[in-house]
């Protein structure tokens, strides 16, 4: 006795993913044999269950199982008490930071245990620097696509400066640069790398600049950056340059050209 | 093999599928990647209660969870309209805008020559959560409707069941595209 279409539809799914047995799977394959229609809707559904295959899968985990690494570091930091050292970062090297023998002795050991299990951190360590870049960038732009830049709207640092105490664990140089064409127009709260951070707003005619303000060593890039430290980079038009003072790290973005952003910075 | 090597040993295969379903409820990259990172962090603060057999099951069980409960957040902050939400409903928005807030092509975009693929992600994206996950759970991470329902925390019965409404409406979705498409 063949089942309706009704009646087996909302079967043809399991029977094709082999999760039917026995007599509900006998019935099914009995009626698809028959029943073109039912054949077709499985054929489509086959055709797009592909597609999702093919097409859905999210690429470059890499970068994001170092920050994973570093989120476990920090984890095992807080849970152990006992202070875990630390990998050096690619940037503290470049940077020129002499690495007491303790770490390096840790390091090996740490490389070792995570070869073992996993080769990916030596693959994506080199790219810290990148990522980070790559999150101040995205948040820039983030907040580009925001109606109202700033949550305290203010063009006297007196007013700006005090509005970050409590709300993010630095004090940061913020200075009306007007007379130079660099208003200050506000304050703000944003995350990167799961950390919050402030953000001072400017402008230059039409051009917004933002500036995100961490820790010196909250951030990947900035970990180990001795004060005066600086670096420049460019993405997607957007420029960057990021420094660190008295032991806060300024990200500063824009769609500014370099010299302009750079005549800028100067100021600050 | 100490406890800290052991879950990355373990956790860390799975970190494509972890991503790929967090991207997929919350479509955004960034937050995918923090809801990921949050997740790994969690599952290995609970790892030692981990008793079960099926680890990928119970990590993306972790991942599920922070997701949905990122995605009912978003939706309290009232005074915050959210991208994705404002540019739901298809059509009436610019192209360029509905691909920013949600990092997928837009089903104007992928008119243009991308095919049957982009279509089928676009139309991926328009379905609800529920929906969506089964079908990344089922299609792209290949589990079986046992692990489907570990992860969801349904019965198996209604795996089945959301499955097969979930595919319906993709079908609908895309059938119903390339149809207008035909007709242009």
């Amino acid at each position: 006795m063949p089942l309706s279409c009704d009646a087996i539809g909302p079967q043809l799914g399991a029977y094709c993913d082999n999760e039917l047995s026995g007599a509900e799977r006998r019935a099914v394959a009995e009626h698809l044999a028959a029943c073109p229609s039912c054949s077709a809707l499985v054929e489509t559904d086959r055709r797009l269950g592909d597609h999702i295959a093919g097409g859905g899968p999210v690429s470059g985990a890499g970068t994001l199982a170092e920050r994973i690494s570093l989120a476990l570091d920090r984890e095992e930091a807080d849970l152990g008490g006992a202070a875990l050292p630390r990998l050096p970062t690619v940037a503290s090297m470049r940077l020129g930071r002499r690495v007491p023998a303790w770490a390096q002795a840790a390091a090996v050991v740490l490389a070792c245990l995570v070869s073992a299990g996993a080769s990916w951190i030596a693959a994506t360590r080199v790219e810290t620097s990148d990522q980070m870049i790559r999150e101040v960038m995205q948040a820039h732009v983030r907040a580009l696509l925001q109606d109202n830049p700033v949550q305290v709207a203010s063009s006297d640092s007196h007013t700006v400066k005090p509005w970050f105490a409590g709300r993010v664990d630095v004090a940061p140089d913020v200075k009306d640069l007007a007379s130079a064409g660099f208003p200050l127009i506000g304050g703000r709260l944003d995350s990167i790398g799961d950390k919050r951070v402030g953000v001072v707003v400017y402008k230059h005619n039409l051009h917004w600049l933002n500036v995100y303000i961490s820790q010196a060593g909250a951030v990947a890039l900035a970990r180990g950056a001795p004060d005066g430290a600086r670096a420049e980079a460019t993405q997607n038009g957007y420029n960057m340059i990021c420094w660190t003072r008295a032991g806060v790290t300024y990200w500063a973005v824009s769609d500014l050209n370099m010299p302009e952003l750079r005549q800028w910075q100067a100021l600050m | 093999m100490n406890r800290r090597s052991s879950f990355e040993a373990q956790a860390v295969p799975h970190l494509a599928a972890a991503l790929t379903l967090a991207f997929w409820l919350v479509r955004s990259r960034s937050d995918a990647e923090d809801i990921v990172q949050n997740s790994y962090v969690r599952a290995y603060r609970a790892f030692d209660s981990f008793r079960g057999d099926n680890f990928k099951a119970w990590l993306l069980a972790i991942v599920r969870n922070q997701s949905l409960t990122w995605l009912s957040q978003r939706k309290r902050q009232s005074n915050v309209i959210s991208f994705d939400e404002a540019f739901a409903a298809q059509g009436s928005s610019e192209p360029g805008e509905a691909r920013i807030a949600s990092d997928v092509p837009s089903a104007e975009d992928v008119l243009i020559g991308e095919g049957e693929r982009a279509l089928v992600m676009a139309a991926l994206d328009q379905l609800p959560p529920l929906y969506r996950e089964v079908l990344v759970l089922r299609e792209i991470e290949d589990l079986s409707y046992q692990l489907i329902a570990s992860v969801t925390g349904v019965p198996i019965g209604t795996v089945m069941s959301r499955l097969a409404r979930a595919r319906a409406r993709l079908r609908d979705i895309v059938l119903a595209q390339e149809k207008k498409e035909a007709c242009r």
